[in-house]
């Protein structure tokens, strides 16, 4: 896509905010950019930088393989805690988190993992977005390389 | 009268004749769009030499302006160098309204007080702490009618609930104890209930968040937003009648 497309869509980030309003807003890609990398031979890392004044709640993590299995033994760090009175025990990460996630046998037979990451999130100024699919994918010959250099 | 550039890089140059038309603009952004986007419009802005272009995306319309010879593309905001006025945002929000009759109200749960004149229809969720705040706002102004379309879109608790809600004899009380006093309804979700559908509408304007909200006039709004700055917009929008 050309690079004036994506300015675009990132336009949002240059706006200061005065009011709240769907151009004001940024998109939940923008806000929550997520990139995928491998860690090990076992392990992939994703990361999330999350921009200033939005959190992403850590109990609506989800993660599937392509086949639509569900990761359950991703490693997710604790968040910020909140008791709330109203909707209980409320765990958010601000800023930046880095979540660790197993690879498969079949992902390193493959050289490969493509993951679907769930996540949901609110910004501050007073919305919250709806779940947000984005899909990763980790090349498994670059950490390789990276290892034995 | 200025184009302020809010982002670096953001030019791009194509090499097309010095003198451009509609159909010269168009072709700067055919077949780079690949599927993420299509065409709108294309027309000549009425404060400056340059084209608009609208884009809609899955997100909602996204402007781009051209210059005059199509060899340029501006991302960016247009203001009025002298009263500040935001051209692009104001044309971003004629894009982004609805008609209000177009809304599906018949999905709503309605509340009115006093003489109900200020209107506003909200796509809720109730398991949104902005939403619960945005309402109770408005709980406390009256004249005003409130139509919350339940959008359960933050998780399948969201959707339980909201079905649920408008299973219950009482639906406004239901829903107002469960956003704000987190009382859940007691009617089992199985009747025939509008949340899946308005759950496609919503997705279908491409509201991604919660709350988002109409005036009367069909702009659109996200967020939960303080009663000093929604009052006189809803004042603005359903103005009274004589």
């Amino acid at each position: 896509m050309s690079r004036w497309i994506l300015a675009a869509a990132l336009l949002a980030v240059a706006v200061e905010v005065s009011a709240v309003n769907p151009a004001e807003l940024l998109d939940p890609q923008d806000a929550f950019r997520i990139s995928a990398r491998a860690l090990d031979a076992h392990t992939a890392v994703l990361e999330f930088r999350i921009a200033t004044g939005y959190y992403l709640y850590r109990d609506r993590f989800r993660f599937e393989t392509e086949a639509g299995k569900i990761i359950a033994n991703a490693e997710l760090p604790s968040g910020k805690v909140k008791e709330d009175p109203f909707f209980g025990r409320i765990e958010t990460y601000r800023d930046y988190v880095r979540i660790k996630v197993p690879l498969s046998d079949a992902n390193i037979a493959q050289k490969r993992m493509r993951l679907k990451v769930i996540s949901q999130g609110c910004a501050d100024i007073g919305v919250c977005y709806i779940p947000q699919e984005q899909w990763v994918e980790v090349k498994l010959d670059n950490a390789s390389r990276r290892e034995s250099p | 009268m200025i184009m302020r550039l809010l982002l670096a890089g953001a030019f791009f140059s194509a090499a097309l004749s010095a003198r451009a038309d509609e159909a010269a603009v168009r072709r700067v952004f055919e077949g780079k769009l690949r599927g993420s986007g299509a065409i709108e419009t294309v027309q000549k802005v009425p404060w400056g030499d340059l084209y608009e272009v609208v884009i809609r995306s899955p997100e909602g319309p996204v402007i781009y302006y051209v210059d005059g010879a199509a060899s340029v593309v501006i991302v960016g905001q247009a203001f009025d160098a002298k009263s500040g006025r935001n051209f692009t945002e104001e044309r971003q929000r004629k894009l982004t309204a609805v008609k209000w009759d177009s809304l599906p109200l018949q999905w709503a749960i309605t509340s009115k007080r006093g003489d109900g004149r200020r209107k506003i229809a909200i796509l809720s969720d109730p398991n949104c702490p902005y939403c619960k705040r945005f309402e109770g706002d408005l709980a406390t102004l009256d004249d005003i009618t409130v139509h919350i379309l339940p959008y359960a879109v933050l998780g399948p608790k969201s959707t339980q609930q909201a079905k649920a809600v408008w299973c219950s004899k009482n639906r406004v009380q239901a829903w107002n104890d469960l956003v704000q006093r987190r009382v859940e309804p007691q009617a089992a979700p199985d009747c025939d209930t509008p949340v899946d559908k308005l759950a496609e509408y919503g997705r279908s304007l491409g509201a991604n968040s919660t709350p988002t909200w109409f005036l009367e006039s069909g702009e659109r709004y996200s967020g939960a937003m303080s009663l000093d700055e929604v009052r006189p917009l809803l004042d603005q929008a359903s103005p009274a009648k004589r």
